[in-house]
């Protein structure tokens, strides 16, 4: 095999390292931890605080943007503990305390669908340290040994003569003792978990039903005022002059600042003395108007009142068009990286059949519902910051650099975020807000952005385009496989074309990511995977039907162990992949009565499965595959009937939660495939609004049916995993249904 | 001064007569269940009640609905859980909640009217934005809902 990797990195290679500084169990160097108290509440080893009325709370150690860490890190934390679960009370984790400590928390942003597979060690072994310390507390408080106790719901017994005292009672003196290292620690066993694996209602359920639960959007400070702001509509654009007079007598006393576009930190971790612009992208922001007033409708209705002039910059002319130009230029040459295998051209030569085709994927907002909001009030020596962000240790550290403060006297509230999906891993709104705050020294102000704000100025997914080309032999098997991509400049997706699961005897996988682009970049939920599985599948289920078989049958054949190559490296890797997946497809295959399921006149049927594991070894992503059901009528256009699911994500920690994220995944994933695009014209964005940006609704919804596998193992990703499966089984369902072939999202077909 | 019914209580706010209802309910009142998503009618996070129909407060001048009678989320129901709110809770409907007081005002609105709605209706009046794709357990709920109103459950 031959190689070219110019720049080539993975961040979640960055990723791993980055967690691997903390160290578990938590050992605190020199003698005793300080015990924090406030009110009587005793914080131990960072993440619980026992509180003086005997319950529990729980820091959690990432945002929470619907994808229930909150709960899923409670399940862990409390299973060890043995806390009463109607005790548990949550706040998120302070990311200053993170950030000083060694990244104590392990994996605080809420990125690549992580947070169950990263904590789940660490959740209960720090669970079991403060439980092992609470009993060596009642050991001596009792004078009697360890072993004569136990700990259950809050409560730490003797066994034997009913002594027993609260958490509460032991808090104190239990911080003061030094924590058990890795020896002494017995974390429980599967039979004995009371908590996890159980579909427990989410901790903010009840919130969420009575309007409870307080996002960004929701923060609310003393002497509080409001911002709007608007961008440069060109990326990268300068701000040449805004006359503010015309806002003379408009009410709310309206104040313009202008604001700098800059580097607003990283939208993903980097490890220690790597270069970052290579293991995550900058978060650049353009040049922007804000206006602060009493309130945010007076500062919306001033600033729409304003005529900023700017200096539009390089993509002055850029447009969706020209990008896929450019990118369909770069595809005649060679691509940065290259990976080749056998002999393409021979492979070529000797086929029956030869096959071309090239797919397309436009920009792409995420679009959580919540537009972006942040509170900051920035004094002479502290600032303090409100926001619902992904990724908050870096929004910290914007914050201090851009005030000059150190970290530590700035404090740093997460709140809820209303979705995050992708965007809220960039940080440009708190850049925004803390710049305004600077302005206006001493008030808090809450930026606010307007929807059309947010989808004119996203971080976006990236336009790729991809030229495929296949070969078929006499036997009616691929024999060559050929996929370049190219996308606008993004943080590194390769492996949605290098890691496809399938091996074939020739192949040439090229991708390039340097053509300059007039969006920003930004993870949208399934990252690369959303991007090109798809594409794979479409082109492989292309071949498939030129070859005239079953694509299910294919796939299932490619799946196996001698279809890969030998002396590839990672081998063994390679093959443990495919019998998971042939056994995920297996159970598909059953589940929906694959070989007997006879498709209506104008229906068909589509299959997709796939891990979405960003390197051989990488191991922290689930296996699934989707089913999609569709039939073509000349009243609708396309039906979608029923989506089926089927993973195996290891341990599960909360079944419902899981099915939750798996039916919300094929939400999305149909939004993307039916609906989202962002085009760019003349540098702009030309979409603005749900109404030309359009989210998928109840009455396009299908049937979603979804069976878990039983899994073993620590758990495996779920937030983004229902995504790329789903566009891939949907576009050769269409195909399938003797619909056109979808080589380009969003699908253009009249939707029921 | 605009006089304003807002969940059976009486208020006088000071807002220009073109303020959307929305941004009088949330940054003066400091009414923040009710949630802003779009601004421009699009998606129903802003949903209220106003004479008892659903209606999406972004979009409607404050001066319009001075003599009219507006709940919100906060005043859905003044004896413990309102039976959308039960079904919601026992299918556990919520992801991000972000668009859940909207869609939960706009089902209530839609039972209000039709007790007993069926799929089709659901579909044609349910047509809120969940982002997090709820929707399926958004006409569980509401099927629920409906048993529990009228003393099915
Ligand atoms: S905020 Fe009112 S409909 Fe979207
Ligand atoms: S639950 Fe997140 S938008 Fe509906």
């Amino acid at each position: 095999m031959k190689s070219s990797r110019i720049k080539r990195r993975s961040f979640l290679h960055g990723v791993t390292t980055v967690s691997a500084l903390a160290t578990f169990p938590i050992a605190i160097s020199g003698c005793q931890t300080t015990p924090t108290m406030s009110a009587g509440n005793t914080d131990i080893l960072y993440w619980v605080s026992i509180n003086s009325d005997n319950t529990v709370t729980f820091k959690i150690p990432q945002p929470e943007i619907g994808q229930a860490a909150t709960t899923t890190v409670s399940q862990l934390l409390a299973e060890e503990l043995e806390a009463d679960w109607d005790s548990v009370r949550t706040e998120f984790y302070d990311p200053n305390t993170n950030l000083d400590n060694a990244n104590v928390y392990v994996w605080t942003p809420t990125l690549a669908s992580l947070s169950a597979n990263h904590l789940f060690d660490p959740a209960r072994t720090a669970g079991a340290q403060i439980r092992a310390m609470l009993i060596s507390a009642a050991a001596s408080s009792f004078d009697c040994n360890q072993d004569e106790l136990f700990a259950s719901r809050n409560f730490v017994h003797h066994k034997s003569d009913g002594r027993k005292l609260t958490y509460a009672e032991l808090a104190l003196a239990a911080s003061a003792m030094q924590p058990p290292g890795a020896g002494q620690l017995e974390l429980k066993t599967q039979e004995d978990w009371k908590l996890i694996g159980k579909s427990i209602d989410r901790l903010d359920l009840k919130q969420s039903t009575h309007a409870g639960i307080k996002y960004g959007i929701d923060v609310e400070v003393p002497n509080m005022r409001h911002a709007a702001i608007r961008q440069c509509p060109v990326y990268g654009g300068r701000l040449i002059k805004v006359d503010d007079s015309v806002l003379n007598g408009f009410p709310g006393a309206p104040k313009v600042i202008t604001l700098k576009g800059g580097h607003a930190g990283y939208n993903s971790p980097v490890p220690e003395g790597e270069d970052p612009d290579l293991w995550a992208t900058p978060v650049t922001t353009s040049d922007a108007v804000a206006v602060v007033a009493d309130t945010w409708w007076q500062a919306k209705r001033a600033l729409d009142a304003l005529e900023p002039q700017w200096d539009e910059g390089e993509f002055k002319h850029t447009s969706s068009d020209s990008l896929r130009a450019s990118l369909s230029d770069k595809l005649t040459k060679p691509l940065d990286l290259s990976i080749s295998r056998g002999d393409v051209a021979t492979a070529k030569k000797s086929a029956a059949q030869v096959h071309q085709a090239e797919y397309y994927y436009p920009f792409m907002d995420p679009a959580p519902l919540e537009p972006l909001n942040c509170t900051a009030v920035v004094n002479e020596n502290s600032a303090e910051i409100w926001a619902g962000t992904q990724y908050a240790d870096e929004a910290i550290e914007v914050a201090s650099k851009l005030t000059g403060l150190p970290r530590q006297q700035i404090e740093f509230h997460i709140m809820h975020s209303g979705g995050g999906f992708g965007r809220r891993a960039e940080n440009d709104f708190v850049y925004q807000a803390v710049q305004i705050a600077m302005a206006i020294s001493g008030t808090p102000v809450k930026l606010l952005w307007t929807r059309e704000e947010c989808i004119r100025k996203s971080f976006c997914a990236p336009l790729t385009l991809v030229k495929y080309e296949g070969a078929i032999d006499a036997q009616g098997e691929v024999s060559a496989w050929v996929c370049r991509a190219a996308s606008g400049q993004a943080g590194d997706q390769a492996y949605g074309a290098t890691e496809f699961p399938f091996h074939f005897p020739n192949s040439l996988i090229e991708y390039d990511r340097s053509t300059p682009s007039p969006i920003p970049f930004g993870w949208m939920r399934g990252v690369g995977y959303t991007q090109h599985l798809w594409m794979n599948f479409g082109f492989l289920d292309e071949l498939a039907r030129l070859a005239g078989g079953d694509p299910a049958h294919m796939y299932r054949s490619l799946l196996h162990e001698s279809k890969i190559p030998l002396g590839i490296e990672s081998r063994e890797i390679a093959v443990q992949r495919v019998n998971t997946l042939r056994r995920v497809l297996d159970a598909t295959l059953e589940l929906t009565s694959w070989d007997t399921h006879k498709s209506a006149e104008k229906s068909g049927r589509g299959i997709a499965v796939s891990d979405t594991e960003y390197y051989p070894g990488y191991g922290s992503t689930s296996a699934k595959s989707a089913v999609v059901d569709v039939s073509l009528t000349e009243e609708h256009g396309l039906s979608i009937n029923k989506v089926f699911i089927v993973i195996d994500c290891g341990t599960v920690i909360n079944p419902d939660i899981v099915v939750n994220q798996l039916e919300g995944g094929v939400a999305y994933a149909l939004t993307n495939a039916l609906y989202s695009e962002i085009v760019v014209e003349q540098g702009r964005v030309e979409q603005s609004n749900f109404h030309d940006y359009p989210i998928l609704k109840a009455h396009e919804m299908p049937e979603v049916q979804i069976e878990i596998l039983p899994g073993t193992g620590k758990p495996l990703s779920v937030g983004e995993d229902a995504l790329p499966i789903t566009i891939a089984a949907l576009v050769n369902a269409i195909a399938d249904a003797g619909g056109p072939r979808i080589r380009s999202l969003p699908i253009k077909l009249k939707q029921a | 001064m605009i006089k304003l019914h807002i969940n059976s209580k009486e208020v006088s706010v000071s807002a220009s007569e073109d303020t959307p209802l929305l941004w009088v309910l949330r940054d003066i009142l400091k009414l923040n269940g009710t949630k802003f998503g779009c601004g421009a009618g699009l998606c129903g996070a802003c949903t209220v009640h106003i004479g008892g129909k659903a209606v999406r407060s972004c979009v409607v001048p404050v001066s319009a609905v001075a003599d009219k009678a507006i709940t919100t989320i906060e005043g859905l129901s003044s004896d413990g859980p309102h039976p959308v709110q039960q079904a919601w809770h026992t299918h556990r409907v919520s992801q991000c909640g972000y668009c859940q007081p909207g869609m939960i005002m706009a089902a209530a609105a839609l039972l209000q009217n039709n007790p007993q709605p069926n799929d089709k209706d659901i579909d044609e009046q349910i047509t809120n934005i969940c982002r997090c794709g709820t929707y399926p357990r958004v006409r569980k709920a509401i099927k629920t809902a409906a048993k529990i109103s009228s003393g099915d459950v």
